[in-house]
């Protein structure tokens, strides 16, 4: 059995996640119900229980991150988890220690959960498949692989707005090839029925043969955005790039960036989402960022209860 | 010293022989007898099938420095015993095959082995780095067989010509893995599989790039240049035209890239990190197509015997390679019945065309038990390296002995069972 068949029990239950695929609609529907009772709006007390009260969670980052590694720690201390971070810069994995015995010595502390983010793709099932049974994995973004809850807050997201997926035209837009989330995107939309879902991006930003995923490929934006109902764009990411993808002076925004006028090419009511961090002036403009149609910072607000759900449903007792 | 093979299937590509007979083995070689001599040792052959030994022509030595220091001859046994008559090194072996003193620092190691005979690939440029000519007349003196890059880095067009030009007024073959050095930065081939799992992917062009390039070379300098480890349709179209054209050209593709496409990484199996990567199903059909046809000279084992931790790590971060030695017979077979080639073919691919090019005359026959069913584990496999992608499964076909000079050494579990 792979980690993939792994992440849920015999009951159905979800044991890790790595991924989106392997999941399925209603176990997302459930996800997205169960992220609802947790949520609450900024400003108002936040939702917290004591349902993993004595468990122990990891969050093992290898790549360094603020707005995720907070979301994940958030989450498991609202549902009364204790938290440890490891730190990889100062950990014995920088003093050239392998993966496997950075797991393994950190198994024998008695950890419930590890929460990873590794810039190798696939990192977080080889962890899954090395781990001692119980021990639950939690993909927080592998390489260019999968960030399974992105791409479920986002769907969350678009659900609250547009509940009926089965209508909608998604564009997601920008640096393709490198992104973990655009490849959990595309699973957790087709999952959930989207019927057409857009990349758009340059040649040399578009991964091969990424269609056989059941999208459609653009390297016109005009033509890609044209009538969607939802508008993700992501950044480049520089920090994964060996080689040349782009030229520079401003040509990605001239040609990929969403603008006001590009925006008035979806529909009138598009959603304009983005994962963060935002780079303004190189794949969106400020105006729309922080315009009426923009749902950014919803997407951040919606990062905790998701994370809470996920993790109550994987090591809560009782949880569906 | 003389034996004899009763009712065995005997595979001769020099007389297009392909049948059971009997067979009289003495010092002298092979020949049909038409009865069995009483007063000659004779063993019941009837289960197995005897064929030239296997050559190889890219072979990567252990690690020589190895505490146990006999890895060399560990592995030359290894060869033997999964019938193997002849392997050549590749030069980036350790010590580099760039110097007459590396060269005989291995072949001292392989002399006591009691395995396949060895022959060297020297280095194609000094210490592999790609800028300066070796010694390349010392390596030929020295034994070398050909001269190579190994797993590094092609040359720059402007030092490989020199390369092939002062090669070929030595006569040498120059054996040349097609990659274009910065298109090739990647682990797995360019498609939808790589994509979907978020992997670097070498394209194809990253191969037919290199390939138009040293076509053009070897029509520049005459030399003759072998193709080591071809993975693409595209290539095999622009080999074809070559070999059309009378260029001195031939080739060889890896066991695993014929029975195995890019879909083997689709659970990040790090066993299947290879280089040249598994690539398309379309690639693979073409590559069994151009065996079939000759386009392809040989099919190499590729083996590269790496330790447990070479594959312990995320998919990228691991090494790239197969222990290959023990699962070459047993995937030759499922090549053979998937592919409906010959025993003549698949003589003609394990042995007869690299040996030719090499100049070799065959010193060792295999004995082979194609029905017998084992499982490829620590236990049962022969070489050192714990990366063999096939670990733990059953296979089918294994080498129950082979046969030299009138000599035959069988295994031991043949030897119970035929009762010699």
């Amino acid at each position: 059995m792979t980690p993939i068949d792994a992440q849920r029990r015999s009951d159905g239950r979800l044991q890790h996640l790595l991924t989106i695929r392997g999941l399925d609609r209603e176990l997302i529907q459930a996800i997205f119900r169960l992220a609802e009772q947790y949520l609450s709006p900024p400003g108002q007390a936040a939702c917290s229980s004591e349902l993993l009260r004595g468990r122990t969670i990891t969050n093992l980052f290898f790549e360094s991150s603020t707005r995720t590694r907070s979301a994940f720690e958030i989450a498991a201390k609202r549902l009364g988890a204790s938290v440890s971070n490891m730190d990889v810069g100062s950990s014995s994995t920088s003093k050239g220690e392998t993966l496997l015995d950075t797991l393994k010595t950190l198994e024998a502390m008695n950890v419930d959960m590890f929460i990873v983010r590794h810039g190798a793709s696939g990192a977080a099932e080889f962890i899954a498949r090395h781990i001692r049974p119980g021990v639950a994995v939690l993909n927080a973004g592998d390489g260019s692989h999968a960030h399974p809850t992105q791409a479920l807050l986002d769907s969350f997201t678009i659900a609250r707005h547009k509940p009926d997926f089965s209508q909608l035209r998604v564009a997601i837009v920008g640096d393709i090839l490198h992104s973990r989330v655009a490849r959990s995107e595309i699973r957790a939309l087709k999952m959930l029925g989207v019927p057409d879902i857009r990349l758009v991006a340059p040649r040399t930003l578009m991964p091969s043969g990424i269609g056989e995923l059941g999208v459609q490929c653009f390297h016109d934006m005009d033509q890609g955005i044209r009538d969607v109902d939802v508008l993700i764009m992501l950044r480049l990411q520089r920090e994964r790039m060996n080689g040349h993808f782009l030229p520079g002076g401003g040509e990605f925004f001239a040609r990929y960036g969403l603008t006001s006028s590009r925006l008035s090419l979806a529909k009138s009511d598009a959603l304009v989402m983005h994962p963060g961090p935002i780079n303004r002036g190189v794949e969106i403009e400020s105006a729309v960022a922080d315009g009426p149609q923009s749902v950014i910072l919803e997407q951040v607000n919606h990062g905790v209860p998701i994370r809470m759900a996920v993790l109550a449903m994987i090591l809560g007792e009782g949880q569906p | 010293m003389s034996v004899q093979l009763s009712g065995v299937h005997w595979v001769d590509p020099a007389s297009g022989h392909d049948d059971r007979c009997d067979l009289l083995a003495t010092t002298q070689g092979l020949q049909q007898v038409e009865r069995i001599d009483p007063k000659i040792a004779c063993v019941d052959a009837r289960s197995l099938t005897l064929i030239p030994g296997f050559v190889d022509l890219g072979c990567s030595l252990p690690q020589a420095d190895l505490p146990h220091g006999d890895s060399i001859a560990v592995e030359l046994r290894a060869a033997r015993q999964n019938g193997f008559d002849l392997v050549c090194g590749a030069p980036d072996a350790q010590p580099l095959i760039d110097s007459a003193a590396a060269i005989e620092w291995i072949e001292r190691r392989a002399a006591g082995a009691d395995g396949a005979r060895l022959r060297l690939l020297g280095a194609l440029t000094q210490g592999l780095n790609g800028t300066a000519l070796s010694n390349m007349a010392a390596l030929k003196a020295s034994g070398c067989v050909g001269l190579a890059q190994g797993r590094a880095a092609l040359p720059a067009a402007d030092t490989l010509r020199q390369c092939l030009r002062y090669a070929a007024d030595l006569a040498l073959r120059v054996h040349l893995r097609p990659q274009w050095p910065s298109l090739s930065a990647g682990c797995a081939h360019d498609g939808a599989q790589a994509s979907a799992l978020g992997l670097a992917g070498v394209p194809v062009v990253a191969e037919t790039a290199a390939v138009a390039m040293i076509l053009c070379l070897v029509r520049d300098s005459g030399c003759a240049v072998h193709f080591e480890r071809l993975s693409c349709a595209a290539s095999t179209t622009m080999l074809a035209a070559a070999k059309q054209e009378g260029l001195p050209v031939s080739a060889d593709v890896s066991i695993w890239n014929l029975l195995f496409d890019d879909a083997a990484i689709a659970g990040y199996d790090s066993q299947f990190h290879l280089n040249p990567p598994l690539r398309s199903g379309n690639d693979r059909q073409a590559l069994c197509a151009a065996v079939r046809n000759g386009v392809i000279d040989a099919i190499s084992a590729d083996h590269r015997p790496l330790g447990a931790d070479a594959k312990l790590g995320p998919f990228a971060e691991t090494q790239a390679g197969a222990s290959s030695l023990d699962a070459y017979l047993p995937l030759l077979l499922q090549l053979m019945q998937r592919e409906s080639l010959s025993w003549l073919d698949i003589a003609r691919l394990s042995h007869g065309a690299a040996a030719s090019l090499l100049a070799e005359v065959p010193q060792r026959w295999s004995l082979i038990d194609p029905a017998m069913v084992w499982t490829a584990d620590t236990e049962h496999c022969l070489s050192q390296g714990q990366n063999n992608p096939l670990r733990s499964q059953s296979l089918r076909g294994r080498v129950a002995g082979d046969l030299s000079g009138g000599e035959l050494r069988l295994g031991r579990h043949w030897q119970h069972l035929l009762g010699v």
